[in-house]
């Protein structure tokens, strides 16, 4: 029972089934799924040119797939024209009206719909103070800075109510003072309105900061969808580990249940013989200075500290081994008096569990 | 310091020997004698009366007028439309399509009206006239208008289409209330650059006009016969007309916001 309600509440928004897209011989977007859930902030993360404004702009009717469909809210939307599709979007360069003052700008969309003009001006000012722009109804948009333009286009798109409102790379062309404050906006906005928003953007940290449901994607294909920390503590693909975040690279050889790095470290880890590939999190590493060692070896590696870069909030420490291996380790909080500076001979080991097997590359 | 003195005197000698005989037109133009020569006579409006007066002229003003403005209604239309389609396929392709339409400006005049009286007068079998001569007024105005239809589009942004239609407007809506407003005065521009353009024109109009005059054809028909003062009143008055139109031209075609 409780389950059959809780499949009923998961039933997505926005469904995308085996859709691509191609342009020409190339090929932007390979077949995906996506499920987005209603009041989700999802954030599509991944390196310029992968495919997420396309993907996006699929979402919003701008462009038709190649192949599959599109779903919002139960209804087939594969082929309908953006304007009467129940999604607004705020585009990369905003894309604001600028032979209009802001308030014109923000009722566009209602003046279309030949709304009358008392509801206009009322919802007008309502958006307006959702954004905090007041003040500056009536001016021209050329006389906005970045930041004042965005939250018009945010505006704009948001007096719609649309059911999703999609954000590409809104936030890229401020500086990040003004970034984070956006993002802040961005959060209490989605919390106030009940929406539900898909955001591209090519910063992990925004991504990070901003979202309940992250799609990490790499040369047009989606590389993995999940919570965003548990992307980040189990990342599927080398891609995945490489792109969000730092990450240590240990490649070994598996021969029944056994696992032998290259770097040494032998442990059991059940799977098919052959190549392993293991990341691990910087910041999940244990360091001590070697001469602490108790007589008996450890599971981890012993080396010699190359670098130590003090970050403000924290150290990272490279450490090389005899064979060349490198590892990356980072500290919350490096303590002088731990005896760690360049040159000095250590040992590093991991919990069991920080280590996580990814699909070969 | 005499270093200092030469080009500002050289330009000043350039200047008045091509500004020189149109000052000297407009002057006389209004000079009551009948000899176009000093010493000048009172000031006096005869010759402008005399050429309102005048059936020649009429029907020749009537002619250039009836020609010019379907020229820059044509021309704006189609130039207009290409300059934009061009811009909006945001392709390699859109410069040299814009340039194969301006190639009739690189052609003689002559060559233009030479093809085009083959054209009526042999394969189409109709007969000289205006429109004829609006046919030869689009091929070279259109071009200019594309130029500054083109000129215009490079600095717009084509993203607020898209917004447009994201917002619930159709293609149409989104031309109306988001193109046009921000385009409007370029093609305004381009307009009155064609009326003045085709006003002026004097080989194409020569050639395929047939019977009547237009104004240009008028005047040189004129200067063939007598040198009539009256000639200095029709130059003013296609100088004030084709100024005045190129400032106001201008004036609308600089880039605003
Ligand atoms: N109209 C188009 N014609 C041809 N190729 C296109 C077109 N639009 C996009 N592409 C190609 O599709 C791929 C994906 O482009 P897309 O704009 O989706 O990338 P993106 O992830 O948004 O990148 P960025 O972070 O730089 O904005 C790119 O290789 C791009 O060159
Ligand atoms: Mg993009």
């Amino acid at each position: 029972m409780s389950e059959a309600i809780r499949a009923g509440e998961a039933e997505p928004l926005l469904r995308l089934s085996a859709v691509s897209k191609r342009y020409g011989a190339a090929t932007a977007l390979h077949p995906i799924d996506l499920a987005v859930t209603k009041g989700s902030f999802t954030a599509i993360l991944g390196p310029s040119g992968c495919g997420k404004s396309t993907l996006l702009r699929l979402i919003a009717g701008f462009t038709e797939p190649s192949t599959g469909s599109i779903e919002i809210a139960g209804r087939d939307v594969t082929r309908l024209v953006p304007e009467k599709r129940p999604t607004n979007m705020v585009f990369q360069g905003y894309g604001l009206f600028p032979h209009m003052t802001v308030a014109e700008n923000v009722g566009f969309g209602l003046t279309i719909a030949r709304r009358s003009r008392s509801e206009i001006g009322e919802r007008v000012a309502e958006t307006l103070a959702l954004v905090r722009l007041e003040e500056l109804a009536g001016r021209p948009i050329q006389a906005l800075s970045g930041g004042q333009q965005q939250r018009v286009a945010l505006a704009r798109a948001l007096i719609m109510r649309p059911l999703i409102l999609l954000l590409d790379e809104p936030l890229a062309a401020l500086d990040l003072k003004l970034r984070q404050a956006m993002q802040t906006e961005l959060r209490r906005i989605h919390k106030e309105t009940n929406g539900t928003f898909v955001f591209v953007t090519h910063d992990q940290g925004e991504a990070f900061s901003l979202a309940d449901n992250l799609v990490v994607m790499n040369e047009g294909r989606i590389e993995q969808i999940g919570r965003p920390q548990d992307v980040y503590i189990r990342p599927k693909t080398l891609f995945v580990s490489q792109f969000v975040g730092d990450t240590n690279i240990l490649e070994g050889t598996r021969r029944s249940g056994v696992v032998e790095l290259a770097a040494g470290p032998r442990f059991a880890s059940a799977g098919p013989d052959g190549k392993v590939t293991f990341v691990l999190r910087p910041e999940t590493v244990r360091i001590r200075p070697a001469q602490d060692l108790p007589s008996s070896p450890i599971a981890g590696i012993t080396g010699t500290i190359e670098e130590l870069h003090l970050l403000g909030d924290g150290a990272r420490i490279t450490v090389t081994a005899p064979e060349g291996h490198q590892l990356i380790v980072r500290l919350p909080n490096p303590r002088f008096g731990d005896g760690l500076a360049p040159g000095i001979r250590v040992a590093v080991d991991w919990a069991d569990d920080a280590l996580t097997e990814v699909g070969a590359p | 310091m005499t270093r200092r003195l030469v080009w500002p005197l050289v330009m000043t000698a350039l200047s008045a020997f091509l500004l020189g005989p149109l000052i000297l037109v407009v002057v006389f133009s209004f000079n009551s004698n009948e000899l176009i020569s000093f010493p000048m006579g009172g000031l006096s409006l005869r010759w402008y009366h005399q050429l309102i007066g005048d059936d020649a002229f009429q029907a020749a003003l009537l002619n250039s007028l009836a020609i010019a403005l379907p020229t820059a209604f044509i021309s704006t239309v189609t130039g207009a439309l290409a300059a934009y389609t061009f811009a909006e396929w945001r392709t390699r392709f859109g410069l040299p399509a814009l340039s194969v339409l301006g190639l009739p400006v690189l052609l003689p005049p002559l060559v233009i009206a030479i093809a085009l009286v083959v054209l009526f007068a042999r394969w189409l079998d109709l007969p000289l006239g205006r429109p004829a001569v609006i046919c030869g007024h689009v091929l070279v105005t259109q071009p200019f208008v594309a130029a500054v239809v083109a000129a215009r589009m490079a600095s717009f942004d084509f993203t607020v289409l898209e917004a447009a239609r994201d917002l619930g407007a159709s293609r149409f809506q989104t031309f109306v209330k988001v193109t046009l407003p921000q385009i409007r005065a370029a093609i305004i521009g381009a307009a009155l650059i064609a009326f003045a353009l085709s006003l002026d024109e004097f080989i194409i109009a020569v050639f395929t006009i047939g019977g009547g005059n237009t104004l240009s054809t008028f005047v040189w028909g004129k200067i063939k016969t007598t040198l009539d003062p009256s000639i200095n009143a029709i130059a003013t008055i296609m100088l004030a007309m084709t100024v005045s139109l190129t400032l106001i031209a201008l004036r609308l075609t600089r880039y605003r916001g």
